[in-house]
């Protein structure tokens, strides 16, 4: 499988054809027979009805019988996946291996790449991008020309601010489809429990959501020594934005409490039958998303 | 540095070992700025207030460590350290060949057993083995210094052998003592008293200059007045103190001729251009001199008559030196006479001896690869930071 490096990953612009080359290095190997089943399976014939594809018609059976009938297919899945991405100031958290690399960045492409799998697949799909300064969407849709708009939808999204308050999702309920699966792309950085609400109330109403959790491969590890001022990106006040902390005391104290509280999301999602995806943005992208998929059969 | 194992062919090099201050300066500055990151995961760090005393702390102090331990070893390479072996033990004798062996003995006994007992000549031979070679004893001296073998020794004179016209070079590590009497000064240190003369009237201050010098113990002068200078007898007096203001007379220009100091102040004149040098080394008052044939005259500056002149309070010692510091054959008979433990002459300073039990260091490589070694973990060590920092 070829593998785009981080670096190529943070510097290309275009989107759209970033995610197609993307999503073929997923599908290698699984690639025909996903293609072949999907949408093409034998349902039945019928006979033609003006306005039907002259390519549909069977013209062997047109060959035996002498009538027009019409292959039909078993439709696609036709599933609805909604694409959910935080763009709230922390996902402009860069990796500290590659500091052209953000979270959002990865995000991005991590989304146009499955979008475009699913519109290969035959599926629809729809993009929030969340946060309480600007609330961008592109409604379901289907073709490639969809994938472009949502590529394109992508491109101009930029972290700024909180995830939104109760006040602003408010509108947005309305238009999640009864059928939708939604995929939540955040790093799960909360100031309360507003995206695990957020989750759980998504979940609540009969549509799956499937969260993919972004992090930094220093966020695990913590690598830094000495004398640290570290800046909180979603700090509303200049006073606390601002925090001096020596690394090496702190080392140990910081990995056990954000190992726990990546256990308690994780549990919290397990508890829900979605369970939670965890990449870092050094890795490469085709195996995220491959690890996504895999883990959740139900959408691929 | 003499309490190091080792002593420096070149010192000079040393100095560089201010470049030390260069490692703790970045180290120092690197600390005063903490290094800013963005970090959204900040929410897990605790929050504690920034302690002032945790600044002055040094970060990395290993990695400090091993800069400064690779540029002071830099610098030893530079200066090239001399191993020091072992000086053979025990204490050294230098005997002065006029010292009889009855008198020899004697002292060895007294003075507890010696590991070396030596003649005191430019070659020193072990007394028991060896005839001394007939030689000037001050001569000897003054070429042992220098030697750093003999740097410690013991050195057992004669009294009234040393004698000699330059200035004695010795050791101020030596132990000096004096065969025969247990007097503790080795040369009878009487200084010849010189005779003085006068002509003309006495000075007013003259008296008692005289009786100072007296009490004190300097000297004891028996001013003669003169009442012609055709009475001068150079081998009689020694100083002319001349104060009859007018020409000089020729008796007293051939007294000085022959070897006498002359002294007088400015109102004395002399027909003939003389080159008197001024001399203003001490605080006395202030005078000038010029060498008559063996001889000198010392001539005060304006009168001295004057109290300006006189009303000094150390004016006697003032006139003592002064005046025996030109009476050159005086200084020459003085010159070997010298009180136990404190020689008169220049002493041969420990930095002037070239030592040489001292040798350069065998491998200098060794030094080279300890170097190299260091500075491989130190660059691994940066390396590795650096990698974590990102």
């Amino acid at each position: 499988m070829e593998l785009l490096d981080p670096l190529t990953l943070a510097r290309t612009r275009d989107l759209a054809w970033l995610s197609r080359h993307l999503a073929a290095g997923v599908m290698l190997g699984a690639q025909h027979s996903q293609r072949r089943g999907a949408g093409l399976e034998f349902q039945q014939y019928r006979s033609y009805q003006p306005g039907d594809a002259i390519n549909h018609i069977d013209w062997k059976l047109f060959a035996r019988s002498d009538r027009y009938y019409v292959r039909e297919a078993e439709q696609g899945s036709q599933m609805h996946v909604c694409f959910v991405l935080d763009a709230s100031a922390s996902m402009a958290q860069p990796s500290f291996a590659v500091p052209e690399l953000t979270k959002l960045q990865f995000g991005k492409c991590w989304i146009a790449t499955l979008c475009w799998l699913l519109q290969a697949q035959g599926d629809r799909c729809s993009l929030l991008v969340l946060n309480d300064v600007n609330l961008r969407r592109v409604p379901a849709g289907q073709g490639e020309a969809h994938h472009h708009h949502i590529a394109l939808e992508l491109q101009r999204s930029q972290a700024a601010g909180h995830w939104p308050g109760a006040a602003e999702l408010q509108p947005l309920w309305s238009q999640f489809d009864t059928n939708c699966q939604v995929v939540l792309v955040s790093d799960f950085f909360e100031r309360g429990q507003e995206i695990s609400d957020f989750a759980a109330r998504v979940h609540a109403a009969g549509r799956p959501c499937l969260p993919l959790q972004l992090l930094v491969e220093a966020e695990e590890t913590f690598p830094f020594s000495g004398e640290l001022r570290v800046r909180d990106p979603e700090a509303g006040d200049a006073g606390s934005r601002l925090r001096e902390v020596d690394a090496h005391s702190q080392r140990t104290q910081y990995l056990e409490a954000f190992t726990r509280a990546q256990q308690s999301l994780a549990a919290g999602f397990a508890g829900r039958q979605s369970p939670l995806t965890s990449v870092q943005i050094e890795r490469p992208l085709a195996d995220a998303v491959q690890r996504f998929v895999q883990l959740h059969s139900r959408v691929a | 540095m003499s309490w190091l194992p080792w002593s420096w062919q070149s010192p000079q090099w040393l100095w560089l070992l201010l470049v030390l201050l260069i490692p703790l300066l970045i180290h120092l500055l690197q600390r005063s700025a903490p290094r800013e990151i963005t970090f959204a995961a900040v929410h897990w760090l605790q929050r504690r207030q920034p302690q002032s005393w945790k600044r002055l702390q040094l970060r990395d102090t290993w990695l400090l460590c091993l800069r400064l331990l690779l540029l002071a070893l830099l610098v030893a390479l530079l200066a090239t350290p001399l191993l020091q072996t072992r000086e053979e033990a025990g204490p050294l004798l230098l005997v002065d060949p006029a010292v009889t062996p009855s008198e020899l003995a004697a002292f060895t006994e007294l003075k507890g057993p010696f590991a070396q007992v030596l003649w005191l000549q430019p070659q020193p031979a072990p007394v028991a083995d060896t005839d001394p070679r007939a030689n000037d004893s001050w001569h000897s001296v003054s070429t042992l210094a220098a030697e750093p073998r003999y740097r410690r020794a013991h050195i057992l004179l004669h009294p009234g052998t040393a004698t000699g016209y330059r200035a004695l070079r010795y050791s101020p590590h030596w132990q000096w003592h004096s065969s025969g009497s247990t007097d503790s000064v080795l040369i009878d240190a009487h200084t010849p008293t010189p005779s003085i003369a006068i002509i003309g009237e006495a000075p007013a201050w003259l008296t008692p200059v005289i009786q100072q010098l007296a009490e004190s113990g300097s000297a004891r002068l028996e001013p003669q007045r003169l009442a012609d200078p055709g009475l001068l007898d150079p081998q009689k007096f020694d100083w002319l103190l001349y104060n009859r203001p007018g020409l000089l007379p020729q008796a007293a220009l051939s007294f000085a001729r022959a070897g006498g100091l002359l002294l007088s102040d400015s109102s004395v004149t002399i027909p003939e251009t003389l080159n008197f040098v001024p001399l203003t080394d001490d605080g006395g008052p202030s005078r000038e001199a010029v060498a008559l044939g063996r001889g000198s005259w010392l001539r005060y500056r304006g009168n001295w008559q004057d109290a300006a002149f006189y009303r000094r309070t150390r004016l006697p010692e003032q006139l003592w030196l002064q005046w025996s510091q030109q009476d050159w054959p005086l200084q020459a008979a003085q010159q070997p006479r010298w009180p136990a433990g404190k020689p008169r002459g220049l002493p041969v300073a420990d930095s002037e001896v070239t030592p040489v039990s001292r040798e350069p260091l065998q491998q200098p490589l060794l030094l080279v690869l300890v170097l190299l070694l260091v500075l491989l973990v130190e660059r691994a060590l940066t390396l590795s930071r650096r990698q974590v920092h990102g």
